[in-house]
């Protein structure tokens, strides 16, 4: 229980501590509503992703492609709809199943060849960034001007400054199924089981590799939805886009408590830990901190978050 | 030479009291048993004996040779000349035997190791512990009998003056069991004080001059072992008169040929390794309805891998053919095992049986969660009905269904596997050491449990190391050595340990 608490509350301290030491840093535009509707758009993307990373990691996996495949997928998304003409659902729809069809590969090879997850989404994150420059041929492909796809990026429910932000939306609805089936069906227990145990779990009768096949097939298709959303918000798709946001999804698991020995995580935290993570790119940009910053804030708050996880589990052992 | 005093020792852990006012003292030169149930302070004594709990932590005194000491650490105890010997080794298997016995104690000169001096060093006091091998060994290639050896060899190489064994002989089959029983006499008589903790009574009264028993936290008294007989030991570690330990044998009818086909029929049953060892070998036998069929046979000799094969866990290439009810069947998986009325309760609990950090309900409901779906979702009143039913009915003693199993005592885990798999009233119930140790209590409510399965008509196969259990359980028994069916008896009244062992140990056969 304690654990438990002492977790959330360093959350909640932690995000209120980023908020107002961004706020005095930016003279207060990082808490303009104007920039929180913004973080909310970028910290979608995000959040996406880090839904299906949960169960990922809680099956006891990794899945280090994300980034760079929700990247090749947006720019497919954009090529369909922008230079073949194709309606943006149905591209969209097809950038879904390629990522659904790309997380098959990855479930066979990891579930059923026995290569280690690691090294299977390590090269895969090298395939999608060589892919991504194929198909864009290193340039920006814009979405056309008045696509429905970019109101997905940028349009509110309802159309007012005061609306929600659709990628909010879509994270909603995201997350909203994914925690209905991690909870609520066999499959979800199923999950948990495998990454808690799962020898255990095999004895009792879970297809173990099923269970580990269909996390990454789910995860593939999620990376088709959180490309989409990422080339409908930037309004193009870019040859660097997607760039390093595995790392912003597996950090933000961790920091809503997925554990990395897997059998643990749940999504709500992952939702918090993405906006942690969000907030933390967004104000450093806004607070024109450069680049090589950024990159450096990110990669230690990953390991720092792991420390910390390391750190509470222990004292609670 | 030491001896060792517990002075009014009290030590609680969040309200629970595990130690209340303990006071006993090892005399030198002894062998001195500790025996009582899980939970009765067995190991809580120990920690506080070896430094894990550190000094302040308890109320009262350890006094070592007559003057109070102080152990703050494991290293104290080490210091101090105590050490402890666990049922898990401490030992790395990809080292040899010299590497381990120096592990963290290496001697080098000028900062390089001098493996000559340490490989010679090795070789004396492996001489000591009596046991004949290669200190370059590699240590995984030993038996688990003799890696015990090498752990004592290695506490005595740290000036060891009191060994503390906790159950070393659970993982040894029986005849690693007698040569450590023969090297820990040896060293008393050379003066060494042993405090020897296990579940095996037969051991117990073999080896200890004296026996304290624990129960619920405190000392029941000590005793020569002269004075006891088995029935009082076991009446003072549980409290009450357990009447008998095994429940009245059930008689089958002799197979009629004419009567209805064998629950299981395992005919020319081969399983090899991935590397090509040989692991069962052409073994035949059937399992009836209503009866249960021990299997006997040395630790290695394939009992568990034969088990864990029609079990459908494929980590083996398997041959041969099985039969349920006289059809034939393919199980490819454990899911397929269990469709088909089987169930496996597996050696390793910890790691084959229960989810450790889930609740009770949860690890009981996991193999029956397609039957509690309403629609997609678990249906959570009947997934916790379900394992209500199985704690009332395998008396489960937990704080509740959402106790993390990792809680639970040894014996009560047991029963959570055992209800995981009778809440599915399974056909065939396969059993790998249903009883490893448990204490004595539980252990005869399991043995009654599986004496109710067998009436009720579920065909029950059991595995067990202990002759004891496999007598007084089976209706027929079948024993193994070295991957084959080496004999079987179908009448065990009568029988004799000797006549099972004698089969086990293939006494002809060489080892």
């Amino acid at each position: 229980m304690l654990r438990h608490h002492l977790r959330t509350y360093a959350m909640v301290v932690a995000l209120v501590v980023i908020w107002v030491a961004f706020a005095a840093m930016t003279d207060g535009v990082f808490l303009s509503g104007r920039n929180l509707a913004n973080l909310t758009r970028q910290a979608s993307v995000t959040a996406i992703l880090a839904v299906g990373m949960v169960l990922v990691i809680v099956s006891g996996n990794i899945d280090l492609s994300v980034g760079s495949l929700s990247g090749f997928l947006g720019a497919c998304m954009a090529i369909l709809h922008a230079s073949w003409g194709v309606p943006a659902t149905v591209a969209l729809a097809m950038a879904v199943c390629l990522g659904a069809i790309i997380g098959a590969l990855h479930g066979v090879l990891i579930a059923y060849q026995r290569v280690p997850a690691f090294i299977v989404t390590l090269g895969g994150l090298m395939v999608y960034r060589g892919g991504m420059l194929a198909v864009t041929q290193g340039e920006t492909i814009p979405l056309p001007i008045g696509s429905w796809m970019r109101a997905i990026g940028s349009g509110s429910v309802p159309d007012a400054a005061w609306g929600l932000p659709v990628p909010l939306l879509c994270v909603a609805v995201v997350a909203g199924a994914f925690l209905f089936v991690s909870s609520l069906t066999r499959f979800g227990r199923h999950v948990y089981a495998t990454g808690g145990n799962a020898e255990a779990a095999h004895l009792s009768g879970v297809n173990t590799r099923g269970v580990a096949f269909l996390v990454f097939v789910l995860m593939g298709a999620l990376s088709g939805i959180a490309g989409s959303v990422l080339t409908a918000r930037v309004g193009s798709a870019s040859p660097e886009a997607g760039r390093l946001l595995e790392l912003d999804a597996i950090a933000a698991c961790v920091i809503g408590g997925t554990s990395l020995m897997g059998g643990r995580g749940g999504i709500p935290g992952a939702l918090l830990g993405a906006l942690v993570m969000e907030s933390l790119n967004n104000g450093m940009s806004l607070a024109n901190m450069g680049v090589f910053w950024q990159d450096m804030v990110r990669g230690g708050v990953l390991v720092l978050a792991v420390w910390f996880d390391i750190r509470v589990r222990q004292r609670g052992a | 030479m030491p001896t060792l005093e517990a002075r009014a020792i009290t030590k609680d852990f969040a309200g629970v009291r595990a130690l209340d006012c303990v006071s006993l003292r090892i005399e030198s030169g002894e062998i001195h048993a500790l025996c009582g149930e899980n939970g009765a302070g067995k190991s809580t004594l120990i920690r506080v004996f070896s430094g894990v709990w550190r000094y302040g932590t308890y109320a009262g005194e350890v006094v070592l040779d007559g003057a109070p000491i102080r152990l703050d650490s494991i290293r104290d105890a080490e210091l101090a000349g105590i050490a402890v010997i666990h049922q898990e080794l401490a030992l790395v298997p990809d080292l040899s035997i010299a590497e381990n016995l120096f592990l963290g104690n290496e001697r080098t000169r000028r900062g390089v190791l001098s493996r000559r001096e340490m490989v010679e060093l090795s070789r004396e006091q492996l001489r000591q512990v009596g046991l004949d091998a290669d200190p370059r060994t590699r240590l995984g290639d030993l038996g688990g009998g003799a890696q015990q050896l090498v752990e004592i060899a290695k506490a005595l190489l740290r000036n060891a003056r009191l060994l503390i064994l906790d159950e070393p002989t659970a993982a040894l089959t029986p005849s690693e069991c007698g040569r450590l029983l023969d090297i820990l006499r040896r060293l008393r008589e050379r003066g060494a004080t042993i405090v020897y903790i296990s579940h095996k009574l037969e051991e117990v009264f073999d080896i200890a001059d004296r026996v304290t028993v624990l129960r619920d936290g405190s000392v029941v008294e000590t005793w020569p072992v002269a004075e006891l007989t088995r029935d009082t030991l076991i009446a003072h570690m549980v409290g009450r008169d357990l009447d008998r330990l095994y429940p009245p044998r059930r008689r089958v009818g002799t197979a009629d040929p004419n009567g209805p086909p064998p629950a299981l029929r395992v005919e020319r049953w081969s399983v090899r390794s991935p590397d090509g060892k040989p692991l069962v070998e052409d073994v035949s036998f059937e399992a009836r309805y209503g009866e249960v069929l021990g299997v006997a046979g040395l630790v290695g000799a394939g009992r568990t891998e034969l088990l864990m094969s029609l079990f459908g866990w494929r980590q083996d290439e398997v041959r041969g053919s099985l039969r349920i009810d006289g059809r034939p069947s393919a199980i490819k998986s454990p899911r397929d095992a269990i469709v088909h009325g089987i169930a496996l309760v597996a050696e390793d609990r910890k790691r084959y049986g229960v989810l450790l950090d889930w609740a009770l309900d949860r690890n009981i409901s996991l193999p029956s969660l397609a039957d509690l779906r309403r629609w997609l979702v678990i249906d959570r009143a009947r997934e916790r009905e379900l394992a209500d039913r199985a704690v009332r009915a395998l008396d489960i003693r937990a704080s509740g269904l959402d106790a993390p199993v990792r809680t639970l005592s040894g014996g009560n885990q047991q029963k959570v596997v055992l209800g995981k798999w009778t809440s599915r009233s399974p056909r065939i119930l396969l059993l790998d050491e249903p009883t490893r140790g448990i204490d004595v209590g539980a252990k005869a409510e399991i043995h009654a449990l599986i004496d109710r399965l067998a009436r009720d008509g579920a065909a029950v196969v059991m595995v067990s190391s202990e002759l004891p259990e496999i007598l007084g359980m089976s209706d027929r028994i079948i024993v193994l050595h070295r991957g084959r069916l080496v004999g079987s008896f179908d009448e065990v009244e009568g029988l004799a340990q000797t006549d099972v062992m004698s089969l086990a140990f293939q006494t002809n056969g060489g080892r």
